[in-house]
């Protein structure tokens, strides 16, 4: 489960509360944009308002897991951004952001990394990024900080062992070990060869 | 940005009945069947909205092409337009936009003679001394502005004849045409030495127009104390023959102005006749142009408000949205010979970013 300080804890648990989704592209210059009207700093980072539609975001991390976000761009800065530069491969940084209704401040409550699959664009001005493999940036076993991307076989705290993405089933006739527990890659273990043990 | 604001006609008043509303639309409250609700909204601000049915029209008063010359210019839904209520009280939240950019330091307050404000600029209160409420954001006339009801307060600039005619017309059913004696340069209008919108000393003024005909055209600006004339200035740019060409400039007013006077010509040699509408004499360094008569209030702050930063105020007034209209055709009806009925309207709150 993601690691949620008492702040966020709290924000998440208020009964009604006024909230802001906040999405970071991560082309060469980010595109950052926020649901509602005012714009909203996270981190040093400013999002600007833009309509955002989208569904379900999973905040557990199966790397099958997709989703997709669909924004307002009748001004077109979007798609000249995305003639540009290819949007696939990119991250796409997802924050909720809650605060209590009245309050002026926005406490950032999850933050989850995604990578951006495609992108379409529709005659009536929606941009669609498709986007896969969610993962947050939280501690997962081994105590590592890090996405499902770059952890691959990394549970997260709760989570069970996985292996090629079939739990610990270890197939008979495969020469590979299987990973040591906690995340760590062993220098043997090929499958991810950029992290050290 | 420069922009020709529409405000829906005035003259075409909504009947008894009609409903203002309030409505948060990111607002979800959960609904299960056990527990307590909660509720979580995605929007900061409560928005206006509108369901107006309008009263009849006797087909020989001019609302009807009014009304059908609103709905050409803002195309329906396309465009977002203002509509002014007709009932004034006081307002505990008016959103102002756009967002401040650091430099920007006059902003359309959604509210006509807005008077007994409070003013927040990013939830910190501001004190008086840190802005100008200003009435009303266009200082001219309806004639002047946009040659409605003729074009009294406006004289012929140059060596021409001026004229009112019905098109085209940037806002509304009416602009300026401007035809030359032959072939002129320098040709436009003027504000009559009478016409001339009183302005306060050491303040900030912008001057605006729309212009169509391909050509050379000028805004110009000029301080008078009394009838002395001051400083000018003026914006020069080339205009086109199938668009409006929008113009504007702004100075500020000497310690001793107390007039301003606005003239729009064409300065290249043509004999072609020219069309001007949509002329302005606005408060501070906006840029938005409203027909004077239902122009709404503009707050004009000491120092610009920072980037990215939301104003709202509480005022008494009556309300000035802009709003967007839900559906892609509007109609109306024919009743007994000469009376027509617009069919109603939904229309809903749209503060810019």
């Amino acid at each position: 489960m993601p690691t949620l300080t008492d702040a966020q804890l709290a924000a998440l648990a208020l009964p009604d509360h006024e909230a802001k989704l906040a999405v970071e592209i991560g082309t060469t210059t980010p595109l950052r944009y926020c649901t509602g009207l005012d714009p909203v700093q996270v981190g040093s980072d400013w999002y600007a308002p833009r309509s955002i539609w989208y569904d379900a975001l999973a905040i557990t991390s199966p790397s099958e897991s997709q989703t997709s976000i669909v924004f307002d761009d009748l001004d077109n800065t979007l798609r000249v951004a995305w003639y540009s530069e290819r949007f696939s491969a990119k991250d796409v940084s997802v924050y909720l952001l809650v605060r209590n209704v009245g309050d002026a401040d926005w406490t950032t409550t999850l933050s989850v990394l995604w990578k951006c699959r495609a992108c379409k664009y529709t005659r009536d001005g929606k941009f669609i990024v498709d986007l896969y493999g969610a993962a947050g940036l939280r501690p997962r076993a081994g105590l590592r900080v890090g996405t499902r991307s770059e952890f691959e076989y990394a549970p997260e705290p709760g989570e069970a062992i996985r292996f090629r993405q079939v739990g610990v089933t270890f197939h008979g006739g495969n020469s590979e070990p299987p990973p040591s527990g906690g995340g760590h890659s062993d220098p043997w273990d090929q499958q991810n060869p950029t992290i050290d043990s | 940005m420069a922009r020709i604001e529409h405000t829906f006609p005035a003259g075409v008043l909504p009947e008894d009945g009609s409903v203002f509303g309030l409505f948060d639309p990111g607002q979800r409250v959960t609904e299960y069947d056990t527990g307590p609700r909660h509720s979580r909204s995605w929007f900061e601000y409560p928005l206006r909205s509108y369901r107006w049915g309008f009263v009849y029209l006797p087909s020989t008063r001019a609302q009807l092409p009014l009304l059908e010359a609103f709905l050409t210019h803002t195309r329906l839904a396309a465009l977002p337009f203002w509509l002014r209520e007709p009932i004034s009280c006081t307002h505990p939240q008016l959103v102002v936009g756009p967002l401040g950019d650091g430099t920007r330091t006059s902003f359309v307050v959604p509210c006509l003679a807005a008077a007994s404000e409070t003013v927040f600029v990013s939830g910190t209160r501001y004190a008086a001394s840190r802005y100008t409420l200003h009435a009303a954001s266009n200082l001219l006339t309806d004639a002047q502005a946009n040659a409605v009801g003729g074009t009294t307060g406006m004289e012929v600039y140059g060596t021409a004849t001026l004229s009112q005619v019905t098109s085209p017309c940037a806002d509304g059913a009416t602009s300026f045409k401007v035809d030359p004696t032959g072939t002129q340069a320098n040709y436009g209008v003027t504000t009559t030495a009478a016409g001339r919108p009183t302005i306060t000393a050491s303040k900030k003024y912008t001057v605006f127009g729309a212009f169509r005909g391909a050509g050379d055209y000028v805004i110009k600006g000029q301080f008078y104390q009394d009838a002395t004339p001051g400083a000018d200035f003026s914006d020069t740019e080339t205009g086109s023959a199938n668009e409006w060409t929008m113009i504007y400039a702004t100075s500020t007013a000497g310690a001793s102005d107390n007039k301003l006077n606005l003239t729009a010509y064409r300065s290249d040699s043509s004999s072609n006749a020219i069309a001007i509408g949509c002329l302005g004499v606005f408060p501070g360094d906006l840029t938005q142009w409203f027909l004077p008569s239902v122009a709404p209030s503009v707050i004009e702050f000491a120092s610009a408000p920072a980037d990215r930063s939301r104003i709202t105020l509480a005022a008494t007034g009556k309300r000035c949205s802009r709003v967007r209209v839900d559906r892609t055709s509007v109609s109306w009806r024919m009743y007994s010979p000469g009376s027509a009925l617009p069919e109603s309207m939904t229309m809903f709150e749209e503060i810019e970013v």
